[in-house]
């Protein structure tokens, strides 16, 4: 794209477009570091989850004051104010991402302190698929690319269909097994953390869509989870 | 707060106006009652092209503003809309003006009552040495109205419609050169519609003003819109994509891109429109 009259102008939002990159790769981290609990034997994560948590907010307010300074500053029109809006957008979303990680560590300690036997298979697989639809998505932003997005959105129906059978064979656990209805509880939870990450991975793609194209994507997908409440 | 025990589906009524939100219709032209219809407009300067085979309608009722870099015709073809490029010696003009389907420059039209249906603001504000009162009813006294109770009636109704009328009804007499820049350009404007327009064309209206008064005078043309056809130049784009409901983009004497504002200022459709009005432009 031609460059601003005024450079400094382009170097505001390369520099909104970094950082929203870096937060992506932050939350990214905080779910590997979540996940990372969600096995018999946890090891610890390269970070701290306390650090990430500190850094994923860090560089959300940053985001913030920066998209808030160009508009006021610069008065932006077009793509550049859709990419400053869909920034904002997208890092709130990302910020939610790294709050339902924290979650998922959380109940993945409770479950390891009541110490009763837990197959965490289930969730591991849906965590997993979820971090490629994130780390997909991290690179579509990289790349403006909008084809991509969409590619992202529509696979999400795969982790609602992933998310309904995990719930389902841990309700059904809950009912048969008195010993583990505490741990599996949990893992409902984790389950529908996962969930809603997916979620805010499809709207990031809307936003990143909008961002390029102009267009807003439809809100209704066919095929949503049956367990959604 | 207690929550209610259930809830219920909200009535259409409460959601429509939520669904209207979410999914603004964009203006389009085709569904516009047209007050000025351009075909084809060139315009010389001698033998420079300062309108190059320019087409739009002007819908009525509606404000539409022109934007685009000093030079690339836009006070030029906001003058041809009441004929003031006549007073220009070397001006050839091709193509045509309809308004409300009578030909602008039909040889047979009275130019004086051209200027009548067509009025003009300025960018400096430009009262006559006269009193506020008299500037005001100046038209009505050249269409020949004498009547006082006529004239004050005029001169009072054209005055709070531009929100002055608090302000200098205990100075009616006085000169309209003691009022500020934003009060003189107010009183322009209640001059312009005063004689009751059907179009009003601003020419950067607001660029000699403080931020204030310009807020007024933005206000001001949101109200009148509801009464006349507004055509504004300006090149403030946040301006533009504040109180207008269409926008045309201008470059080298071309049209370039004329569509719905929210629709130009977010998602233009020329790249051209795009690099001017994100600043890549030069």
């Amino acid at each position: 794209m031609t460059k601003h009259t005024v450079r400094s102008f382009d170097e505001a939002l390369k520099r909104v477009g970094a950082d929203l990159l870096r937060m992506g790769r932050l939350v990214e981290d905080e779910l590997v570091a979540a996940t990372v609990q969600l096995d018999n034997a946890p090891q610890q994560p390269a970070l701290p989850m306390r650090d990430l948590e500190d850094w994923v907010d860090l560089m959300n307010e940053k985001i913030d004051d920066e998209v808030q300074h160009t508009l006021a500053t610069r008065q932006p029109m077009a793509t550049d104010l859709r990419a400053l809006v869909s920034s904002s957008r997208i890092a709130t979303e990302m910020e939610r991402i790294g709050d339902h990680a924290k979650n998922i560590a959380r109940r993945a300690a409770v479950i390891h302190e009541q110490g009763a036997p837990v197959d965490f298979g289930r969730v591991r697989a849906l965590s997993e698929q979820v971090q490629i639809q994130l780390r997909d998505m991290l690179t579509a932003i990289e790349k403006s690319d909008p084809e991509a997005a969409k590619l992202i959105w529509a696979k999400d129906s795969a982790i609602d269909d992933l998310y309904d059978e995990t719930f389902g064979a841990h309700l059904g656990e809950i009912c048969t097994s008195e010993e583990n209805s505490l741990s599996c509880t949990q893992l409902l939870f984790i389950a529908k953390s996962l969930e809603r990450i997916g979620d805010h991975v499809t709207n990031i793609a809307e936003d990143l869509v909008y961002w390029c194209t102009g267009t807003r994507m439809s809100k209704r997908r066919t095929g949503a989870s049956a367990s959604q409440s | 707060m207690n929550m209610p025990a259930s809830h219920p589906e909200p009535a259409p009524s409460m959601t429509a106006g939520l669904f209207d939100a979410a999914n603004r219709e964009v203006l389009s032209l085709q569904h516009e009652d047209i007050a000025l219809s351009v075909e084809h407009l060139s315009l010389y300067y001698g033998a420079d092209k300062a309108l190059d085979d320019v087409s739009l309608s002007v819908p009525t009722k509606r404000v539409t503003a022109f934007i685009g870099p000093s030079g690339c015709g836009k006070s030029t073809l906001l003058r041809c809309f009441n004929r003031m490029n006549d007073l220009v010696d070397s001006v050839r003009i091709e193509g045509s003006i309809m308004l409300h389907g009578e030909d602008v420059y039909d040889r047979n039209t009275d130019v004086a009552e051209l200027r009548r249906r067509v009025g003009m603001v300025f960018q400096k504000p430009n009262p006559f040495p006269k009193s506020i009162y008299e500037n005001v009813a100046y038209g009505l006294r050249l269409q020949g109205v004498r009547t006082r109770a006529v004239l004050d009636e005029v001169v009072e109704r054209s005055l709070k419609a531009v929100g002055l009328w608090d302000e200098v009804k205990d100075r009616l007499e006085g000169n309209a050169f003691g009022l500020s820049g934003g009060q003189q350009q107010r009183l322009v404007i209640a001059r312009a519609i005063a004689i009751e327009p059907e179009v009003l064309l601003l020419d950067e209206p607001t660029s000699a003003l403080d931020p204030i008064s310009t807020a007024k005078i933005e206000q001001l043309i949101d109200e009148l819109k509801e009464q006349f056809t507004i055509l504004i130049v300006t090149h403030n784009m946040q301006q533009a994509g504040r109180v207008s409901d269409f926008t045309a983009y201008m470059y080298l004497g071309k049209l370039i891109e004329h569509a719905d504002t929210m629709d130009l200022f977010t998602n233009p459709k020329e790249k051209a429109t795009e690099d001017y009005i994100t600043g890549r432009y030069g």
